[in-house]
């Protein structure tokens, strides 16, 4: 936040107090900055906020992520990372965000989502008289984006601009290993029953791509669309990923029952693992980890110490 | 149909009623194009099988590792033996329901089994249990609770009352489906989807030992209901009529019920819910085969099989590599069928 | 005469209303009985019970000397049959399919018929004068058709005695004498007894063997149609004045609205 300051000089006082005034009065939104958000919308904050309230679990963890976990003041219910911020005021759903829960609570900046919150929610925060700054980051590297924006708007843009750095070289590092490599197939399955895939319209395929994957589902014309298990077998994927929620249970029993199917050469290969789903779905900066982890499991070649079940959060 | 001569006066009507011979062939044929649908579904799919390949599997004589031995054995014939037996359950659970109930409308779900069924399933779902065991026990025991209800809130002196029963059914059926509502609007999205393709109906990850587990019920099930057919015919003239002619119509409708529901209620704990089947095809069989139900109870449930087989077969390929829900198959085909039925019969209902 | 039913002090009431109170009757082998009434008197309601739809809050109720309950239901069929007021036929089954459904209690386990089954359907067909409407679909059929057909099926139960539920309400004056001539003959050629509830005063009164009047639920009079239907009788139950004279050409009891 950047505020001009006028020193006040000797003679002329009453043309520099005028003067004074005349900026100030015209300076007064310079106390404040203005943002354009993914939207395009023009956001205004005359003061960096001090009370935010998250509409997504990925806002969440980025907020947390840039410390400014003290700021927040609201989230929705599904934000369980980090731990701390379980104990954040609920105000809903993702889905279905209580406006009034917001209100109450009385934010001085909102955070959402362009996929999940909807405009009727954003209007109506508007009209309140409460900023609200809508994010979309669609890929990985839009995600880190989003993160140094993110920053920038809470007023901490050195912190951001850093953060993001470090984030990149670790996706560039990525990338660059993994260039000239042939790519294998991956399949992700990212439901049992029924088996769902992605399609290229997903933030899951972009990891996939930048571990040095290709998704064979990627042309599908649905988003995330339900395959028959003969259809995987005919793509015969070289590493099939299994994107679970949950330890162990259901998704140990999915991952045995592809076991049975030696026509497949990541049956054959060994190559069926299961990935805490939160690290590649969702544009957070746990993401960067996320594709580490893809990658070592796509190109086990890159690092063997990467070479595991990848279970573990981070 | 042979000329019948009475020995007594001599008169010849060219009628003569049902005989077993008959049935016993019309079925034999219907058994025959059940099986040609199997076999034929069971080529059709994204690998390519011929019916060579094919016949060599079936005899066992393709190696243990051709890749199609897997499609087959694993993927296909399991969804075509689930396919079969749970199209032939609700065939034959729709024509007894309508003659029970004497409601052309009514189908295996009208009495809120469905509903039941679908709750335990969609409980299931929420706690995370799987779908070898703890799923199909809670949609077998959501049926069985319906099942209960409906009998505690509908028995009358007689026996069952055809309207109150119903009557049961609706109710229960809507507070059931309340509390699924529920359940889904407040589901994480993974769990969503599950219950989504569950309520429209699943066949897509049939193993053997489902069917292993339904036929033998779904055949007592059906041998059962046969010795009832021809009170189901007597019933057709009337619930007092029936009682006058000797049908201890108190006694049939419960048992008919009880075996209906336990046998619905197990197939849909594997399959999900499939609509239109036992509404359209007992109806279909009736414009061809007439309404004695000695003949049209089974031809009713071998259609179903075969239509059931058949819708199966173009959920996973029409919109390949993707799969549709086979009861939205179900429903394209049987509701504008069944528009037409109306239009052209109105809400009579006869045979041949 | 053996009894064939025999009511003893009967009632039945829907809710606190008694339709039928201290009833007792019996009928005979071969009899010819009709029940007459105005509409209230609880006629119905004798048939329901007489054919076990509806048990009696008092009294007793035998059948060939035994208890009515100890019969199954189907047992019951094959004693008893009854011809109900009309029918609404949903089903296109054929006449003879609709009178071999009057066979149910002697199949037993059998899902189809026999040779004795086929016998038995046409020769009622052929008592009940229907034999030319056997492939024509019940649904089709005019009032009359149908209550041959119904009344075949009765006599495919091969009971002793037939209930008939106004069997002649909607038929034309011709087919009412031919019903009633047709009941007659019944029981006298096959000592079929018949309980006949009718609202057709002279067609009762010149074919049956006894009449009881019931009135409100009680029986107001019994005995011979000459001795039951008389002027006074007859207004007190039915609070209409009449003229009770002798029909010219049968002999029996005319009774004519004044």
């Amino acid at each position: 936040m950047m505020i001009r300051q006028r020193g006040c000089r000797g003679m002329g006082r009453m043309f520099l107090f005028l003067a004074c005034c005349i900026l100030l009065v015209d300076a007064a939104p310079c106390f404040g900055t203005v943002f354009y958000d993914a939207l395009n919308r023009r956001v205004a904050l005359s003061s960096p906020p001090r009370r935010i309230v998250s509409l997504a679990p990925n806002i969440t963890e980025i907020l947390y992520y840039l410390g400014l976990g003290h700021r927040v003041a609201g989230v929705t219910r599904f934000s369980y990372y980090p731990p701390e911020a379980k104990k954040k005021p609920k105000v809903g759903s993702y889905i279905r965000v209580n406006v009034e829960r917001i209100l109450e609570l009385k934010p001085d900046l909102v955070l959402g989502t362009m996929d999940g919150n909807s405009s009727q929610t954003i209007h109506l925060l508007e009209r309140a008289g409460i900023p609200v700054y809508v994010v979309n980051p669609r890929s990985v590297r839009e995600t880190i984006a989003t993160i140094a924006r993110i920053a920038d708007v809470a007023g901490m843009k050195a912190r951001g601009d850093r953060l993001a750095g470090l984030l990149t070289r670790r996706l560039e590092k990525i990338v660059g290993e993994t260039a000239g490599l042939e790519r294998p197939k991956v399949f992700l399955q990212i439901n049992i029953r029924p088996i769902m895939t992605v399609n290229r319209n997903t933030i899951h395929n972009d990891v996939i791509r930048l571990a040095g994957g290709v998704n064979p589902a990627a042309d599908l014309p649905v988003t995330y669309p339900r395959i028959n298990r003969e259809e995987v077998l005919a793509w015969k994927p070289d590493v099939i990923i299994i994107s679970s929620m949950e330890r162990g249970g259901r998704f140990e029993r999915a991952r045995e029952e592809w076991l049975k199917w030696l026509s497949i050469p990541a049956v054959r290969n060994s190559k069926v693992y299961l990935v805490d789903s939160d690290l590649i779905d969702r544009p957070s900066p746990r993401i960067i980890r996320g594709l580490e982890i893809m990658a070592g499991l796509i190109h086990p070649e890159i690092d063997p110490l990467r070479h595991r079940d990848a279970r573990t959060k981070q | 149909m042979t000329p019948q001569n009475n020995r007594q006066t001599g008169t010849t009507i060219s009628i003569r009623p049902l005989t077993a011979g008959t049935v016993v062939k019309v079925c034999l044929i219907l058994i025959a194009l059940l099986i040609l649908t199997a076999l034929f579904s069971t080529m059709v799919g994204t690998a390519k099988i011929t019916w060579g390949q094919l016949w060599n599997l079936l005899l066992g004589n393709a190696a243990a590792t051709d890749p199609a031995r897997l499609v087959i054995f694993r993927i296909r014939l399991p969804r075509v033996m689930l396919a079969g037996l749970v199209g032939f359950s609700l065939s034959l659970g729709g024509v007894v329901f309508q003659a029970l109930l004497r409601n052309p409308l009514a189908d295996p779900f009208i009495l809120g089994v469905s509903s039941g069924s679908a709750f335990g399933a969609v409980l299931g779902i929420m706690l995370g249990l799987g779908f070898t065991f703890g799923i199909p026990v809670l949609a077998f025991g959501g049926a069985v609770l319906t099942m209960y209800l409906v009998l505690v809130l509908g028995k009358k002196r007689i026996g069952m009352e055809s309207s109150t029963i119903i009557l049961a059914g609706v109710i229960i059926n809507a507070f059931f489906t309340a509390i699924i509502m529920f359940f889904i609007a407040t589901a994480a999205n993974d769990r969503l989807h599950t219950m989504l393709f569950w309520l429209y109906g699943d066949l897509s990850q049939s193993r053997f030992a489902e069917s292993a587990i339904t036929a033998p019920a779904v055949i007592a099930g059906f041998l059962i209901l046969y010795c009832f057919a021809r009170h189901l015919n007597v019933m057709t003239a009337g619930e007092e009529a029936a009682l006058h002619l000797g049908v201890n119509v108190g006694r049939a409708k419960l048992i008919c019920f009880l075996v209906v529901s336990l046998v619905i209620g197990l197939v849909v704990a594997f399959s999900g819910l499939i609509g239109f089947v036992g509404l359209v095809i007992p109806h279909l069989c009736r414009m061809i085969f007439g309404s004695d139900h000695r003949l049209l109870m089974p031809v009713s449930a071998l259609s179903g099989a075969i239509f059931l087989i058949a819708a199966d077969t173009l959920a996973r390929t029409v919109i390949s590599p993707s799969e549709l829900p086979v009861g939205v198959i179900t429903a394209f085909l049987g509701a504008p069928f069944f528009i037409y039925l109306l239009r052209k019969r109105g809400s009579r209902w006869t045979g041949s | 005469m053996d009894g064939i039913l025999s009511l003893s002090r009967v009632g039945y009431r829907y809710g606190s209303q008694w339709a039928l109170r201290g009833v007792s009757l019996e009928i005979g082998t071969g009899e010819l009985v009709g029940i007459l009434g105005p509409n209230g008197s609880g006629k119905t309601t004798l048939l329901k019970i007489a054919d076990r739809i509806l048990e009696p809050h008092e009294g007793t109720v035998s059948l060939k000397g035994r208890p009515l309950q100890t019969y199954t239901r189907a047992g019951l069929a094959r004693e008893i049959a009854l011809v109900p007021q009309e029918n609404h036929f949903q089903f296109a089954f054929s006449s003879l399919e609709v009178v071999l459904m009057g066979r149910f209690s002697h199949m037993g386990l059998f899902q189809f018929e026999g040779e004795r089954d086929m016998e038995v359907a046409f020769a009622s067909m052929e008592a009940a004068h229907c034999v030319q409407l056997a492939e024509r679909p019940i649904d089709r059929l005019s009032g009359g058709e149908k209550q041959r057909v119904l009344l075949a099926r009765a006599l495919a139960q091969e009971p002793g005695l037939i209930l008939l539920d106004e069997p002649t309400s909607f038929l034309d004056l011709r087919f009412k004498k031919e019903i009633f001539e047709l009941l007659s003959s019944l029981s006298k050629e096959r000592r079929l007894s018949l309980m006949i509830v009718s609202h057709d005063m002279d067609l009762t009164a010149r074919y049956c063997d006894r009449i009881i009047l019931l009135h409100r639920g009680r029986v107001f009079s019994e005995g011979r149609p000459e001795d039951v239907l008389t002027a006074r009788n007859v207004e007190a139950v039915y609070r209409c004045p009449v003229t009770v004279d002798k029909n010219p050409a049968t002999g029996s009891p005319r009774v004519s609205i004044v």
